[in-house]
Order: structure tokens, then C-alpha cells, then sequence
């Protein structure tokens, strides 16, 4: 073989070697300067020409492309210059990029800077963010090969005139026939006099099972928090709500002048000893949801019933009334958690793979007892709840 | 410290392979590039504008044509992405507070937005076809509310990460508030039984039950890396479940790294708690390679925060699963990692698993229904019942003119439209039909209950800024006995003015319009974050009868 051609072939197998172990390390990801360039020219219309290697280079450096507003208040608007040196040889260009989506980066006041030179570029944002914390972004173009896109950012807190820490009162769960309290901080940022001047359950028929007080936050607390002034809200859910979810809200007025009232949403869920938990499952309902089920492919739920208090331990559980027969339906093993406080006993409900095609969603179209709804029922030696029912929705379809 | 110590020393490795694939891959990144460049398409807009007959009671003969709109070019926007980085010999993928943005945040543009987890699941599988060995951990915060929905969208999270490949997934504390029994039911429904759950100082039930793993350690690309998550003392005060152990953080972790640390090369902290808490915890468990921590802003800073004489990285992931960290580990003296935060824009495709995934989820909304969601409506404040923007276009007809052009009269059909479809979704109806608190998620008894039993109220329709025109149109048709004074009092309780200056945009800084503030219920900094009500007024500029 001639000299030429083994050099020729083997420029085109490393070539191809090389080509394919990039594109499985680098991919589409973008990847070095000259990756950045190449992208560059096909992608973006706005980047300068990279200085040419081997000709005179410019360089960026910007005095501190990160700056922190620190606090402002919600609704204003502040700026700041960001100063570009060119301390390169060659004139260094610029040109706006993109922002993040809430900032303004204003028109370049220079778009070239000579060697030696320097030019100012401005961000502007306006607090509007949803959260406390804010950091935004804005990206200069340049010609610089060692500094293609310069980032520029900047940070701060919004403050508001008032805040609730956290926004609503949540009791996860609450025993049947016990009572449970929940704190929500009132933070006070303008107002070294802060009061609540009225309040009020918005759900008048549950109103009655909620009792609040307030007492002024410490002034240790209040600077952890930065505020001027705060009241600590204590809400106590009282004995007497029905078992399952509860919402109420919470209205009142302060004497901080940005809005007329405020709302704090007050949610939790009144446990029984006994409960039902899985996909699927509304505990309010007492209904198990699984939607139309195709013939061929069956359908399982997942279910648990939790067993709390004083009985829990010697739990019995049994499967009573399974209607329309062909769900199965299979207990698993207890297990005590807590202590023997709380016994987790796993629940399957399966549609078998094969069932015929069949209407339990509820309406009286499927001609069967409970509506049309499917029923499980499972016995218990619970000395007050004997039985649980488990009503099922579902459609057999092929 | 043994092995681990070479994530901080690092050895001469493969440097020199990754410079000639470099060189030589140029021509490739370059196609790729070039073939991924999206170009000029129409977007949604298109469609909304399909849309506006579907929503009736309007015709489309004055639909406005929407202007083509050029999409966003990601890496334009967001930059390119591991830049000069070979092949790590181990790479950890981080993320966390998703707080319910299963999808990318908001609804202003696909292209616009950044997150989701079909976008997150596409990064994974797309450095995993490169070869990169990854462990995946999550901070935890998957959802912000609390309901049934919320249990929900916490299960569908969950499964998510399994589905995806994650390794461990800490408690944020507003996972913690579900009730326990359905964290744990999550957690043991799992495909391969096994609990994605990590926690030194969180017990489900006890922190001997079983469902929650202190510490674990994974091993990828020969390195062993050992995971822990707490949640931060001043989090614990945000929880109030009986049905939870939780211990204070320090101690907890006192008891755990001195073992995780025999057994790892790289130990990680997912710390649940503010920036503040978080350098704390680095300062006084320095065993610690990495701390990922809570808070901050929705977007995180560009590199991580050195500290412990930058023996420690402290890593913020952002909010809403916007971005994800990644952290490539080397065995290369001058270059031990390299750090990338990765925003999830629309340069990745949405994953088939997880566009099934969210199929799942919103057929679940479907089956379960308002009513099982704790959705059952609660009455107008006013008192007042939701009657249609039909009613209202009766007699005003100038402005129901003018609102049929606009996106608002094809809200609803919007949500039917999107694959899959989301007029079940509450957080999504909230804004898109009519009689719905927008920032509660709640609808009123009188509002919005389905496409064909409320098939009036389809639409953001007028009363969403009016309040609900049931007496006013009784009173106007004659259907209750009032007198010229009730019912131009009537007519008043429609009534909402501009405060001067706002049309113009003209308001001080700080001072927001009445009618404006009504807008931003919907035009949010998620949905609408370009929103300003003089430039959008005049395309929906409306006099109750002119």
C-alpha cells in the first residue's frame, strides 16, 4: 500500500473514531469553547465573532458579576451597573442575551470597548417574584473566546408588609374525640404597632369547634425572622367534628394598610381507630375509585386499614361481604408500628384479568344493590366499629 | 480518609482521551446541534385559537388570529450545558422541592418554562445511554398543599423518582403534614417493595418502623457514596402530625456519620432546612463531601458555595424542579468534580414513561372526582350565584364582544385539548373555567363542575372579575320585585373601576390597581410572568355598556 494511502486512511479512522467517541461524550450538550462556537454560528445570530487565534485578543473582566439588592419591598423596582473592563488587546464587543424571565437588561450603552476601555451595563427587576428569596440572571455576549457569555446576576429578599409563617393551619390527623392546637405566625415588616383589629370563621356551621388566641412574638424570634413586630396565632381544633377531612378559613384584619383582609385556609382530617388508605380510596366517601378496568388487563388496588389506640394490638380483621363476587380480595400480614400503638394490616382488591364486562359506577344501571356500586365488607373485633365498609366503583369493559 | 478523600485529591485520568474526543467531536456536536435546533414553529397559541368556538356560547367569526411566535431557543436562553466535561467516573444527579410542579412551572409557553419530570427523566436516560454511571438522590419536597389532591400528586411524585431510578428521596415538611399512613402506603406499593425513603432524624409512625432507611449507600463507578437526609429543626415547627417521630438534626446525625462514613468514599447530607441551618450542619459534620440544602431562591446559583475551607460544597437545587444539580466525580488530582446546574428546558424531550405517568395521574383526578377531593364548592361570599358569561352578553354585548377574542373565552376548551387532557384538575380549572377560587384551587357551590352539567360556565368568564350575576340578572329580567334603587345598587355590586393611572401603567412603584390585582389571581409570576396590565388592557378593554 502507498504511503499516502495508509496516511490517508488513517486520518479517516481517527477522524471517525473520534467523531463517534464525541458524540457519545459530548452528545447535545454543547461542550467547549470551540463546541460553543460552533453552536454559536449556527444557533444564535446575536453572538460577535470569536477573536481569530494568533490575532490580538480582548478580555472581559467584570468587577463583580454578582450583586445582591438585599431587601426590597414588593412592587419596586431596582438597578444596578455592572462595570466591563477590556483588558485584552483587541476591541472587546458585546451584546445583550437572554434574561431570566422577570429581569430587564437595558440597552448597552456601548456595544464595543477599546483596549483599556470600560462600559457599564445595567439590570433592572422588579420585586414581583411569588417567594422571599430572589436571584436573576441576564447573559452578555462577546467576542472574548475565553468568555463567550458572561452571566450577570442578582439577588435579593422581597419584603412584604406582612407575612404568615406558614400560610395555613394543618392538622395531619387528629384522633376522634381529642383536641389539637397549631401555631401560624403573624410577621409584621412595616409596622412597629401591630394589631389584629377583628377575626372570624368563615364556615359558620364548623366555626364552633375552633378556638384562637394570640400572644405577641418574642423579640429574639421576630429578628430571626427580621420583622418588626408578629403575633403568634394558636388555633385549637376542639372535640366534635365528624370523622374525615375538615376545612375551615380563618378571616381577619390588621392594622397593616396593604389589604383589607386576610385568609388563612385551616385543613386537617378527624382519624377514627379504624381507617382505610390507598390509591383510589376517598376516606370521606367511603368509596374505592378505579375507573373502567379493561377485561384483559384486570385491576389491583393497594390498600391498608391502620388500627390506632388501645386496641389496636389485638386487632382481628376478617373479610365479611364481597359483592359483585368476582373481586378478590385478600388481607395480608399485621404489623405493629409504634409500639403496638398502631397495627398496619395491607388490604389487596383485585378485578382478575378475564372478568366480564360489568357496571358498578354508581347509577342504578347496573341494576345491583348500593346504586350499582360494588360493596366489600370487612368484620372486626373493634368493641365500636364491627364492621367497614368498602363501597367500589368500577366499569368492566373489553 | 481513605478512598473518599479522592473526591477532594482526585488523580491524573483521562484528560488526554477526553481532549482528542474533544477535538476530533467537534464536527459532531456541531450536527447535533444543528439537528436539534428547533427552528420557527407556532406554538399553543395556535390551538388556543382553534379552541374558541369549542367553549360556546360564542362563535369564532371574531376569534382574533394569533401572531406566529417564535420559540425560545433553550441553550439561547439557559446557556449550554457541561462544557468541556469528559466522562466523570461517577456523577450525582440532585434534586429537590419540586412542590407540586410535576409538569414544567406554569402554563405560559412550554418553551418558556423549565422543569417537569418527563423533561428531568430524558436527562437521566441521556446521560445514562453515555455511560455515565449516576446516583440519584432527591431532597424531598414533592408538594406544597395539603388534601387529597395533594396525597395524590405525592404518590404520582414518588413513583415518579422509582420509576426514573432514583436511589434516595428525603421529607420536605410539607410531605410530612400528608398523613402518615399514606406516606407509608407510597412507600411500600413500590414496584420492587422497597422504601425510596432516607432520614436520620424523620420516623414514619417511629424511627424504628421500618419505613425509613437512616442512611444509604449506593455504589456507582467504584465509588461508594453515602447518603443521609435530615429535616431542619426550624421545618419541624411547620408540621403538626402526631403520627411522626422526629428528632433534632445534629444529634440524629451524630449518631449516623461516624459509620456512613466507614462506608463511603463520598458522603452527601440532604439538609432540609434554610441555607443558614444548612452551613451550620457543615461546620459541625465536616465528614461531609456535599450538603444539598433547602431554601433559597427558585433559581439556584450557578456554582456551588464553597465552605469548611471548600472541603465542603454546599448545593442549592432551586424550586419547583426547575433544575437539577449534577456533580461529576474524577479521579484527576487538579479537577476531583465538576458541577453543572442543569435547567430542565424544552432542549429535552418529554420521556414516554413519565407523559404516561402524568396520563395516570390525571385520569386518577378524573375517577376520583371533585367530590372525593374535598371539592365539593362553598358558597359565593356575596351570596350570589355564577349565571354564564351568555347572561351577561345578553345585554352587553359591546364587551362580550371584546371578550370573545380573547384567550379567556376558550379556557376551558384549552384544558381539553392538552395530551392528556386537564379539565379534571383543580389547580388547573382554578384559572380556566368560571366560578373557582384562582389561588385556592376551590370552586364555589354555584361554579364550574363539568363540561356538560355546567356547560355555561365553560370559559374565564366574565364573573370571574365581577363576582356571580345572579341577582343582577334576576333584577334586569324582571324575575325579582325590586325598585329603581336596588336595582341600580344592583347594577353597582358588577361594578369594577381602574384607579386612575393604571390603564396607563402610570401607578408609584409598590402601588398595584384594583383591577390589576384581580388579574394577577390568574396572571401569576408562574403562568403569566411577563404579565403588565397596561400593555394587555387594551386587548380586553371593556365598559359595561357603552
Amino acid at each position: 500500500m502507498k504511503t499516502s494511502a495508509v496516511v490517508f486512511s488513517s486520518i479517516l479512522v481517527g477522524a471517525t473514531i473520534g467523531f463517534g467517541s464525541s458524540a457519545v461524550e459530548l452528545g447535545w450538550f454543547g461542550s467547549s469553547q470551540n463546541i460553543e462556537q460552533l453552536l454559536s454560528v449556527s444557533r444564535d445570530a446575536r453572538q460577535p465573532d470569536l477573536a481569530p487565534a494568533g490575532a490580538p485578543q480582548p478580555r472581559t473582566v467584570v468587577d463583580r458579576p454578582e450583586y445582591d439588592f438585599g431587601s426590597m419591598d414588593r412592587g419596586t423596582k431596582k438597578t444596578h451597573e455592572f462595570v466591563f473592563t477590556n483588558e485584552g488587546d483587541a476591541p472587546l464587543k458585546l451584546v445583550a442575551g437572554d434574561t431570566t424571565c422577570k429581569c430587564t437588561l437595558s440597552k448597552l450603552a456601548e456595544d464595543e470597548i477599546p483596549p483599556g476601555g470600560l462600559a457599564m451595563v445595567t439590570l433592572e427587576w422588579m420585586a414581583k417574584a411569588q417567594g422571599i428569596d430572589f436571584r436573576q440572571t441576564a447573559t452578555i455576549l462577546t467576542n472574548d473566546p475565553v468568555s463567550p457569555r458572561v452571566q450577570l446576576t442578582v439577588t435579593g429578599w422581597i419584603v412584604n408588609a406582612m407575612r404568615i409563617e406558614p400560610m395555613d393551619f394543618v392538622y395531619s390527623s387528629i384522633l376522634a374525640g381529642t383536641e389539637k392546637t397549631a401555631e401560624v405566625r403573624l410577621l409584621s415588616f412595616t409596622q412597629d404597632d401591630f394589631h389584629i383589629l377583628n377575626h372570624r370563621f368563615l364556615r359558620a356551621d364548623t366555626a364552633k369547634f375552633f378556638e384562637i388566641s394570640e400572644q405577641n412574638i418574642p423579640s429574639d424570634e421576630l429578628q430571626a425572622f427580621q420583622a418588626k413586630a408578629g403575633k403568634l396565632l394558636r388555633l385549637t381544633v376542639k372535640p366534635g367534628l365528624p370523622i374525615g377531612s375538615f376545612e375551615q378559613e380563618l378571616e381577619f384584619t390588621t392594622n397593616v394598610v396593604d389589604k383589607d383582609a386576610y385568609v388563612i385556609p385551616i385543613r386537617g382530617r378527624i382519624l377514627g381507630e379504624l381507617s382505610i388508605v390507598g390509591s383510589g380510596w376517598s376516606r370521606d366517601r367511603g368509596i374505592l375509585s378505579l375507573g373502567t378496568v379493561d377485561s384483559d388487563q384486570g385491576k389491583r388496588a393497594q390498600l391498608a386499614v391502620y388500627v390506632r389506640g388501645e386496641h389496636a394490638r389485638g386487632i382481628e380483621i376478617t373479610i365479611g361481604k364481597v359483592w359483585p363476587p368476582t373481586l378478590q380480595v385478600t388481607l395480608g400480614e399485621h404489623k405493629e408500628i409504634k409500639g403496638g400503638r398502631v397495627v398496619r394490616v395491607p388490604l389487596t382488591i383485585e378485578i382478575p384479568r378475564g372478568t366480564p364486562p360489568m357496571i358498578h359506577m354508581g347509577s342504578q344501571q347496573g341494576g345491583l344493590e348500593k346504586g350499582g356500586l360494588g360493596e366489600i365488607i370487612l368484620k372486626t373485633n373493634h368493641p365500636q366499629t364491627h364492621d367497614l365498609r368498602i363501597r367500589v366503583r368500577f366499569a368492566v369493559g373489553t | 480518609m481513605r478512598r473518599r478523600r479522592a473526591f477532594r485529591r482526585g488523580m491524573l485520568g483521562r484528560l488526554t482521551r477526553s481532549r482528542i474526543a474533544w477535538t476530533v467531536g467537534l464536527i459532531g456536536s456541531a450536527l447535533v446541534a444543528a439537528t436539534f435546533h428547533p427552528g420557527t414553529e407556532t406554538t399553543e397559541s395556535v390551538v388556543l385559537a382553534e379552541d374558541l368556538a369549542a367553549d360556546g356560547p360564542y362563535d369564532d367569526a371574531t376569534k382574533k388570529k394569533p401572531a406566529e411566535k417564535k420559540l425560545i431557543d433553550p441553550i439561547e436562553r439557559n446557556g449550554p450545558i457541561f462544557v468541556d466535561w469528559p466522562r466523570p467516573q461517577a456523577a450525582l444527579l440532585i434534586s429537590g422541592e419540586q412542590l407540586g410542579y410535576l409538569e414544567p412551572c406554569g402554563c405560559a409557553g412550554l418553551d418558556n418554562q423549565k422543569g417537569g419530570l418527563q423533561r428531568r427523566h430524558t436527562l437521566v436516560k441521556q446521560l445514562g445511554d453515555r455511560g455515565w454511571p449516576l446516583a440519584l438522590v432527591d431532597l424531598g419536597g414533592q408538594v406544597r398543599r395539603y388534601g387529597p389532591q395533594a396525597v395524590i400528586k405525592f404518590r404520582t411524585a414518588i413513583g415518579a423518582l422509582s420509576e426514573i431510578g432514583y436511589h434516595a428521596v428525603g421529607f420536605g415538611p410539607q410531605d410530612l403534614r400528608l398523613p402518615t399512613d399514606e406516606l407509608v402506603g407510597v412507600a411500600v406499593n413500590l414496584p420492587d417493595g422497597r422504601s425510596l425513603y432516607v432520614s436520620a432524624n424523620v420516623g414514619l409512625f417511629s424511627l424504628d418502623s421500618g419505613f425509613v432507611e437512616p442512611t444509604r449507600v449506593v455504589t456507582v463507578g467504584g465509588r461508594r457514596i453515602g447518603i443521609t437526609c435530615v429535616l431542619g429543626a426550624a421545618e419541624k415547627a411547620k408540621i403538626n402530625n402526631q403520627d411522626l417521630e422526629i428528632t433534632d438534626p445534629a444529634e440524629a446525625l451524630r449518631k449516623v456519620v461516624p459509620a456512613l462514613d466507614e462506608k463511603s468514599d463520598v458522603m452527601i447530607l440532604l439538609s432540609h432546612a434554610d441555607p443558614r441551618e444548612s452551613r451550620k450542619l457543615a461546620r459541625q459534620f465536616p465528614e461531609f463531601d456535599i450538603i444539598v440544602t433547602a431554601g433559597g431562591a427558585d433559581e439556584p446559583p450557578n456554582m456551588p458555595e464553597k465552605i469548611n475551607a471548600g472541603e465542603t460544597l454546599l448545593v442549592e437545587v432551586g424550586h419547583k424542579g426547575m433544575y437539577v444539580a449534577v456533580i461529576g466525580l474524577y479521579d484527576d488530582k487538579e479537577t476531583p468534580w465538576r458541577y453543572q446546574r442543569v435547567p430542565l428546558d424544552h432542549r429535552f424531550d418529554d420521556s414516554a414513561e413519565m407523559q404516561q405517568m402524568m396520563v395516570r395521574y390525571q385520569k386518577e383526578l378524573e375517577t376520583i372526582g371533585f367530590d372525593s377531593l374535598g371539592l365539593a364548592g362553598s358558597p359565593h361570599p356575596s351570596g350570589r350565584s355564577f349565571v354564564g358569561s351568555a347572561a351577561c352578553g345578553e345585554c352587553h354585548t359591546e364587551a362580550a364582544a371584546v371578550f370573545k377574542k380573547t384567550p379567556h373565552a376558550h379556557a376551558t376548551a384549552t384544558l381539553v385539548k392538552l395530551d392528556p387532557p386537564r379539565q379534571f384538575d383543580p389547580e388547573c380549572l382554578s384559572c380556566h373555567a368560571t366560578g373557582w377560587e384562582p389561588q385556592k384551587y376551590f370552586p364555589f357551590k354555584s361554579g364550574f363542575r363539568g363540561m356538560e352539567t355546567t356547560a355555561h360556565l365553560r370559559a374565564n368568564g366574565c364573573e370571574n372579575c365581577h363576582g356571580p350575576g345572579s341577582r343582577h340578572v334576576a333584577a334586569e329580567e324582571g324575575d325579582t320585585d325590586v325598585d329603581d334603587e336596588g336595582l341600580e345598587r344592583r347594577r353597582n355590586a358588577m361594578r369594577i373601576r381602574l384607579v386612575e393611572g393604571e390603564a396607563e401603567g402610570k401607578l408609584p412603584d409598590g402601588v398595584v390597581g384594583r383591577v390589576s390585582t384581580m388579574c394577577m389571581q390568574c396572571h401569576d409570576m408562574d403562568n403569566s410572568p411577563d404579565f403588565d396590565f397596561a400593555k394587555y388592557w387594551p386587548d380586553v378593554r371593556h365598559i359595561g355598556k357603552e
